[in-house]
């Protein structure tokens, strides 16, 4: 009688050691759920945070290209605008010079031609060989 | 030069061209004889200036 008392008393204390170690192995379950799902949160915000970062960078990146890209386009314009004037310019006055030249020659033609060989002689002259020995 | 060459119809005709011909010669005649070619020309022009000279004054003072 007595040892069955005992056998009874034993087995409700090791039920109730199991469903201690139960509800303990439940709570830390629960626990380190619960930080896991922290942890998670947290590594989300900081994804978060360095995509947002990541892409005002990308933004601001290709903001500044743009620009710079504008810049370029309109110093190019520029330039070559004043070297399309220029290239004008010249061939005006050279169609001018030309003119004036043909006019001059068909006018004066003796003088013309005296004055070309004698502006080619003088020319001759400067690069005569063996003019650096003397 | 000859007369049937018209060569002054033909500088007006073409006026660059005859330019640049003249000029080409004229450089290659300065630049072979061009030396000889001014001393020439400086013996012409002293002579000149020489018989100028003796005419203004009546008498032979240069040569």
């Amino acid at each position: 009688m007595a040892e069955a008392s005992v056998k009874d008393q034993a087995g409700a204390a090791v039920a109730a050691v199991a469903e201690e170690a139960k509800k303990g192995a439940a709570k830390t379950v629960d626990v380190a759920r619960e930080r896991l799902q922290q942890v998670a949160e947290q590594v989300g915000e900081r994804y978060q945070k360095v995509s947002g970062d990541v892409r005002r960078g990308a933004e601001k990146a290709q903001q500044e290209l743009r620009r710079g890209a504008e810049a370029a386009r309109e110093k190019y314009d520029e330039a070559a605008q004043r070297m399309r004037k220029g290239y004008n310019r010249a061939r005006e006055q050279a169609k001018s010079m030309t003119e004036e030249l043909t006019d001059y020659v068909q006018e004066n033609p003796g003088k013309a031609l005296i004055a070309a060989a004698a502006v080619g002689f003088l020319i001759g002259l400067l690069f005569r060989p063996g003019r650096n020995r003397e | 030069m000859p007369e049937s060459v018209e060569w002054e119809r033909l500088v007006r005709t073409y006026p660059i061209p005859a330019l640049l011909l003249a000029a080409v010669g004229g450089f290659v005649l300065g630049r072979s004889r061009g030396t000889a070619v001014l001393e020439a020309l400086s013996a012409f022009a002293g002579r000149k200036v020489a018989r100028s000279v003796n005419e203004l004054l009546g008498e032979e003072v240069l040569d």
